[in-house]
């Protein structure tokens, strides 16, 4: 790349300061139109001048001009009148007036009309004083030939005079309205590009902000921002690709907060806080429209043992995986939380507890054919006790605490089986605490 | 030595005059019972006060101007719009007329009178006249006297003589007869004019008598009596004081002249001091051309156009 490809690219990204470059477009447009209305007015004073001169020199000199060719022909008519006078008197007033009009100061300043008034006025005297002859009345008549053409020429100079000026003034006038058009399409060139300028470098660069904005409102992916021109332009969009980078950060903290908040950090499942806020508002929606609703309570046989012998890594793989399983194994509309420990805790909608417990028997058969890989080779297998109460008629707490009592029906009569508790009003009284319940179903609430 | 003219009728001598009653021929159209009641009214005291102190106001307001003409003849008696008595006073009864307008415009109170034209210019100077109607040509020494108004019209100057006179001059003369080729002649011409001034530059020179006179008529006189062999004058003047009945008949000689001061534009002539009547004189007389009256008023004296 040459030089000046790599100058003017510089050049070009370079960002202006926006108030200095439409400053600097004015400022050039100011000194154009100047340059024009200068043009411009190099006409109006041409028109000015000539309509001036038209006025103070044209005219009176084309009014003399018609004057001298009045006076020519009056010269011309006395001269007849010389000739054709009645009396002697009348013939001699006659020629007094040729030598008056000979002696004009106008017919005097022109050599034409000087030497032939002065020929007329000596050819006239001669002829008066010594006789009219038809020899002389011709050579009359040529002198007064010459006079008519002489006066028709000078008016046609004096036409021609006003004819001369006002051909300049309507040339003047032509171009000087090529000139405003010319100034008129400058202004809307110029009010064109300003107006583009301003779309391009201002306008759109705002609406890109906008819409960057709108996207950062509705989370979604923002646009990245095209390198403005303008200086102001480009700081703001760097301002708001800031905003857009911490607002990110925010958003993906946020999410990391909630899901810490709502999920249990070992098996990813539901928390225990989140699931009762859920289920609570699910228990009441199904109780608004009485639907059927049912809530589970599970526990792990012998977890006790197995972290015993294995170890509590063991037991947390063994967790991580149970929490899979019931991943795969429910439906999805079915919630399932880690209730404490080797305990969970479920959630069945629209779900009678019949067919609870039938998933529910699902759900145990499969844990008890689940193989859990513990590595090199080793491997085990677990099984699962599950109370079902039906949590249609009672509320949350009530319901999950005759599921918890069914949970340990299920464990006294052997473990690996479903049990599901009795409607509420037949409460079946809790039994002993079994080998993998420590603790009171209403205190392991509170984990 | 001025003789003054009858008072134009815009004056105030004649708007008084309204007040000799039923005499007056204004009231003559009128009905009896109304000329008899518009009198008793014109007559009582209370008009009388009233016109004494619209008089009184105008009289402190309007411009007074005394207006000289230069006189054309030795016992003219030119009055504006009556029938002119000879041609010889067209030019006198032109600037009457002229200046009768030209006050009505400046709406001056004006009281004209005639002086020979040798008067005028020193007449202004003196403050004797504000106004001089005396067709004098614009020079230079002049213009160190008085000021001059826009130009009224064009003059020339032309040898006059009889033709026996002429005729014998162009004998001598080897070509064509003219001011320049005069020798041992007697010239008259008009004191004061510029003609005169003229002669008197090269009668020396030319070895000629300078015969000086009031006017170009005193000038055609001498030409006729034999007291003068040539008169060199302003060629309108002349030929308005030309009379083609008289015999022998006297003709131009030589050409029209226009240098040497000798022709070119006539002016009115005024105080240089009074620039703002100057003003409003070129006004007026501006006016009156664009309107037409000063052509017409041309056109009403004499049958070419000099201007």
């Amino acid at each position: 790349m040459s030089d000046w490809q790599t100058s003017l690219r510089t050049w070009t990204q370079r960002s202006w300061p926006a108030g200095k470059a439409f400053a600097l477009l004015g400022a050039l447009f100011g000194l154009a139109f100047l340059a024009q209305i200068v043009w411009l007015a190099s006409d109006q004073r041409q028109v000015l001048e000539s309509s001036a001169r038209l006025l103070n020199n044209t005219v009176p000199s084309t009014l003399e001009q018609f004057r001298l060719a009045r006076n020519i022909e009056q010269l011309r008519l006395d001269g007849e009148r010389v000739f054709s006078g009645r009396t002697p008197v009348a013939r001699q007033q006659a020629l007094f007036i040729v030598s008056l009009l000979s002696s004009h100061p106008a017919m005097l300043a022109d050599r034409r009309t000087a030497t032939l008034a002065s020929e007329v006025e000596s050819f006239l005297v001669l002829a008066a004083r010594e006789g009219m002859t038809e020899q002389r009345y011709a050579e009359w008549e040529t002198l007064s030939n010459r006079l008519s053409l002489l006066a028709d020429d000078f008016s046609i100079e004096g036409a021609n005079l006003a004819t001369d000026d006002l051909q300049l003034m309507s040339a003047t006038m032509l171009r000087s309205q090529f000139k405003l058009a010319l100034v008129l399409a400058l202004v809307a060139v110029f009010v064109g590009g300003f107006l583009f300028l301003i779309h391009r470098h201002l306008i759109r660069p705002l609406q890109k902000m906008d819409e960057a904005l709108c996207e950062l409102r509705s989370g979604h992916a923002p646009t990245p921002f095209s390198r403005s021109s303008m200086a102001e332009i480009r700081a703001l969009e760097g301002a708001i690709g800031q905003l857009r980078d911490v607002m990110h950060e925010n958003r993906q903290a946020r999410q990391e907060l909630h899901i810490q908040a709502t999920t249990d950090s070992l098996t990813g499942m539901f928390n225990r806080r989140h699931f009762m806020a859920l289920a609570e508002e699910e228990l009441k929606r199904a109780h608004r429209y009485a639907r059927p609703v049912c809530v589970g309570m599970a526990d792990m046989d012998h977890f006790k043992a197995i972290n015993d012998r294995h170890g509590h890594a063991v037991g947390d793989r063994v967790l991580k995986s149970l929490a899979a399983l019931f991943g795969h194994t429910l439906r999805q509309s079915d919630w399932v939380c880690r209730y404490g420990g080797d305990e969970f805790a479920f959630l069945f909608t629209e779900t009678t507890l019949a067919e609870a417990h039938r998933l529910a028997e699902r759900l145990c058969q499969r844990t008890a054919e689940h193989w859990i890989d513990l590595g090199e080779g080793s491997g085990l297998r677990v099984t699962l006790s599950l109370g079902l109460a039906d949590a249609s008629g009672d509320a949350l707490e009530a319901a999950l605490k005759r599921a918890d009592a069914a949970l340990y029906q299920a464990k006294e009569e052997g473990r690996n089986r479903v049990v599901s508790a009795l409607s509420a009003n037949t409460p079946k009284s809790m039994p002993e605490h079994g080998d993998d319940l420590d603790s009171p179903a209403d205190e392991r609430w509170l984990i | 030595m001025t003789a003054h003219l009858p008072p134009p009728i815009c004056s105030p001598v004649r708007i008084a005059g309204l007040r000799r009653g039923c005499e007056s021929p204004r009231f003559a159209a009128l009905p009896q019972a109304a000329a008899k009641a518009l009198a008793k009214t014109l007559n009582g005291p209370l008009p009388a006060f009233c016109c004494a102190a619209l008089l009184a106001a105008g009289s402190a307001l309007a411009l007074e101007l005394r207006v000289v003409i230069s006189r054309a003849a030795e016992n003219p008696q030119p009055v504006a719009g009556q029938a002119m008595a000879s041609r010889s006073t067209l030019l006198a009864d032109f600037n009457l007329a002229l200046a009768r307008e030209v006050c009505r415009r400046l709406r001056a109170r004006c009281e004209y009178s005639y002086a020979p034209f040798a008067e005028i210019i020193p007449g202004i100077e003196s403050k004797r006249f504000e106004l001089g109607f005396g067709n004098h040509l614009r020079t230079a020494a002049r213009e160190a006297q008085v000021a001059f108004s826009n130009p009224l019209w064009r003059s020339s100057s032309r040898l006059l003589a009889l033709p026996g006179a002429a005729l014998r001059m162009a004998r001598q003369s080897a070509g064509e007869l003219t001011i320049e080729t005069l020798r041992e002649v007697r010239v008259a011409a008009v004191r004061g004019s510029q003609q005169h001034a003229y002669l008197q530059r090269v009668a020396k020179t030319q070895e000629l008598e300078l015969i000086e006179l009031a006017t170009v008529g005193e000038c055609l006189l001498a030409l006729d009596n034999q007291e003068a062999d040539f008169a060199f004058v302003p060629t309108l003047i002349a030929y308005l004081a030309l009379d083609a009945r008289a015999r022998p008949t006297p003709i131009f000689v030589g050409p029209g002249l226009v240098d040497d001061g000798l022709g070119g534009s006539v002016h009115i002539v005024l105080a240089r001091t009074d620039e703002k009547l100057r003003q409003q004189l070129d006004l007026a007389l501006d006016e009156m051309r664009q309107d037409g009256s000063y052509p017409r008023l041309w056109r009403r004296y004499f049958p070419f156009d000099m201007y």
